[in-house]
C-alpha cells in the first residue's frame, strides 16, 4: 500500500506531508505528493546540473 | 461603536471555502450574480460580500461576518465578529474564522486531489485538535 499523511497546520494554514518517507511542506504540497507519485513530473534544469564551472580536459593527439 | 474587522486569507477557491464552511456548521447565503451582498452589522458596517454566513445552527449571526473576494482572487473575511461564538461556545474573531476555514478548505481540497489520485482516507485515522488537521490516505500501488 502507498501511505501519505498530511497535516494542516491551523495556525499558518501550511500543509506538510509524509510520502513514502519523503517529507515535504509549503503551499506547492499537492504539487509535491503528485510528483512523488509520479503522476506528475516536473523538469527543473539548473546550471549546476550541466557543470559549467569544471573545466573540460582538452583532448589532445590524433583520434582514431 | 464600530467592531470593523478585515483579515486576508490565501483562499481563492470558493467551491472549498464553502465546503469548509459547511463542514463548521454555518450557515451561508452566497451572492448571485449581478447582485450585491452586504453584511448587516449592528453598528451600521455594511460590507460588500461574496459569501455572508447567516449563522452556525445555535446562533443567528445575521449576516454580520462574511467573505469578499478580492481583485487577486483570494478572499477577504469581513464585517462585524463582535459577540459571535461557535457552537461550543468559544468566541468568533476574524483570526479564528481564517484559520479554521482555511484549514478545513485546505482538507477538502486534498481530498478531492487525492481521490482522483486513487486514494482512500480512513475517517477513523482522522485527527483534529486546536491546532492541526491530520488525515491518512492509501491507495495500493499502480499496476498491482
Amino acid at each position: 500500500m502507498e501511505d501519505v499523511k498530511i497535516r494542516i497546520d491551523k495556525k499558518t494554514g501550511k500543509m506538510s506531508f509524509d510520502c513514502a518517507g519523503f517529507i515535504g511542506e509549503g503551499c506547492s504540497v499537492i504539487e509535491e505528493i503528485e510528483q512523488q507519485l509520479g503522476s506528475v513530473t516536473k523538469h527543473e534544469d539548473k546550471d549546476e546540473r550541466y557543470q559549467y564551472e569544471i573545466p573540460v580536459p582538452a583532448q589532445q593527439g590524433i583520434m582514431g | 461603536m464600530s467592531h470593523k474587522t478585515e483579515i486576508k486569507t490565501e483562499l481563492n477557491n470558493g467551491h472549498y471555502l464553502k465546503q469548509a464552511l459547511t463542514k463548521l456548521g454555518f450557515t451561508f447565503t452566497e451572492a448571485s450574480e449581478g447582485k450585491k451582498l452586504h453584511t448587516k452589522g449592528h453598528y451600521g458596517i455594511h460590507e460588500e460580500v461574496d459569501i455572508r454566513i447567516d449563522g452556525n445552527g445555535s446562533q443567528n449571526f445575521d449576516g454580520a461576518v462574511g467573505f469578499k473576494k478580492q481583485a487577486d482572487g483570494t478572499y477577504t473575511a469581513v464585517g462585524d465578529f463582535y459577540g459571535l461564538r461557535t457552537q461550543d461556545g468559544q468566541g468568533v474573531s476574524a483570526n479564528f474564522l481564517k484559520c479554521e476555514v482555511t484549514a478545513h478548505s485546505k482538507e477538502a481540497e486534498i481530498n478531492d486531489r487525492l481521490m482522483q489520485l486513487g486514494f482512500t482516507s480512513d475517517p477513523a485515522a482522522r485527527k483534529e485538535t486546536k491546532e492541526f488537521i491530520e488525515i491518512s490516505f492509501s491507495r495500493n500501488p499502480i499496476g498491482l
